[in-house]
């Protein structure tokens, strides 16, 4: 998916959860496996941010380590692609983590 | 483009049975209903040892006070629906499905035409070809040995979550060691569940 797509999905779903309210931060939880490129998504949210409650808002993009676990050693061990094998030289792994592609947080303006 | 989610516009895209000629019709599916049901669930399972490495010293001294809300939404919920149903799919079936993707003119067909003719009798191979217009790889596809139909995308780019059927193929074979049939037959055998066939998908 491209991170068009990607971006204006996120504005979305914030402006949405953010019932009016203005949105001064959002976090997100981007994998390095993910298949998508951070600064592709920031240039985009500058774009669909505007005119909507999220327009000032600071994009936090937060990169979560690709991780696996082998099921023939059991070990874990870090990733840097998606079928990376085992030290041990077995594919049979389980993928942990590294593919997130979520908003974490919102941090929006109190209501005075 | 839709916008939305990226995909392809339905109207824009022909699919092509290869092997008569028909241009096959593409299922209806409630892919494009973008309602975002984002779901607040706070007890997802995926949450491991991050080795985040990001800085959090945001604490704003500055203006109004603020409200920090938890969402850990899924960006791409109702795509990793769909996506875990296709699995689902596959795994019924028992079809190995790859996902072939690189830049145009890298070499993809090339590979996957010498994997074909090295692993025919091994394993059933069957190819789902990606282009904007012709329909020429879908063609050396054939020509190599395996089933395949060919999606042409028009002037929209490439088009996802299309809902296909995958053909089955018998053929000759030798197996040669390249490193593609390498990692594919290790992938193979690495799986939980059996494999009895392999379905190629090609993007562009």
């Amino acid at each position: 998916m491209h991170e068009l797509g990607i971006t204006r999905n996120i504005v979305s779903i914030v402006e949405e959860a953010a019932k009016g309210r203005r949105v001064k931060r959002v976090t997100l939880d981007v994998g390095q496996l993910a298949g998508v490129m951070p600064d592709a998504i920031a240039f985009c949210f500058v774009i669909f941010a505007k005119g909507t409650t999220l327009e000032a808002a600071q994009l936090e993009i937060c990169r979560i380590a690709g991780r696996a676990h082998c099921r023939d050693c059991g070990s874990s061990f870090a990733t840097a692609t998606l079928y990376q094998a085992c030290t041990c030289g077995s594919r049979a792994i389980d993928r942990l983590a590294g593919e997130e592609l979520k908003i974490r947080e919102m941090e929006l303006e109190e209501v005075t | 483009m839709c916008g939305t989610c990226g995909c392809g516009s339905p109207s824009q895209t022909r699919i092509t049975n290869l092997q008569t000629g028909k241009d096959l019709a593409m299922a209806r599916e409630s892919l494009h209903n973008h309602d975002h049901d984002h779901h607040h669930d706070q007890n997802h399972n995926h949450d491991h040892d991050h080795g985040h490495d990001h800085h959090h010293g945001h604490h704003h001294h500055d203006e109004a006070p603020s409200a920090v809300v938890t969402l850990e939404a899924q960006i791409l919920a109702k795509n990793d629906a769909l996506a875990a149903r296709n699995r689902g799919w596959f795994a019924g079936r028992e079809i190995l499905a790859l996902n072939l993707v690189s830049s145009p003119g890298s070499g993809k067909t090339s590979l996957l035409e010498r994997t074909i003719r090295d692993l025919r009798d091994t394993v059933s191979i069957s190819v789902i070809e990606g282009d904007q217009a012709t329909a020429h790889d879908g063609e050396r596809i054939r020509a190599a040995g395996a089933p395949a139909i060919q999606v042409n995308t028009g002037a929209d780019g490439h088009s996802k979550q299309l809902s296909v059927r995958v053909f089955r193929f018998l053929g000759r074979p030798r197996l040669k060691k390249i490193a593609l049939a390498r990692t594919l037959m290790a992938v193979m055998l690495s799986q939980q569940t059996p494999v009895r066939s392999v379905g190629v998908v090609f993007q562009m």
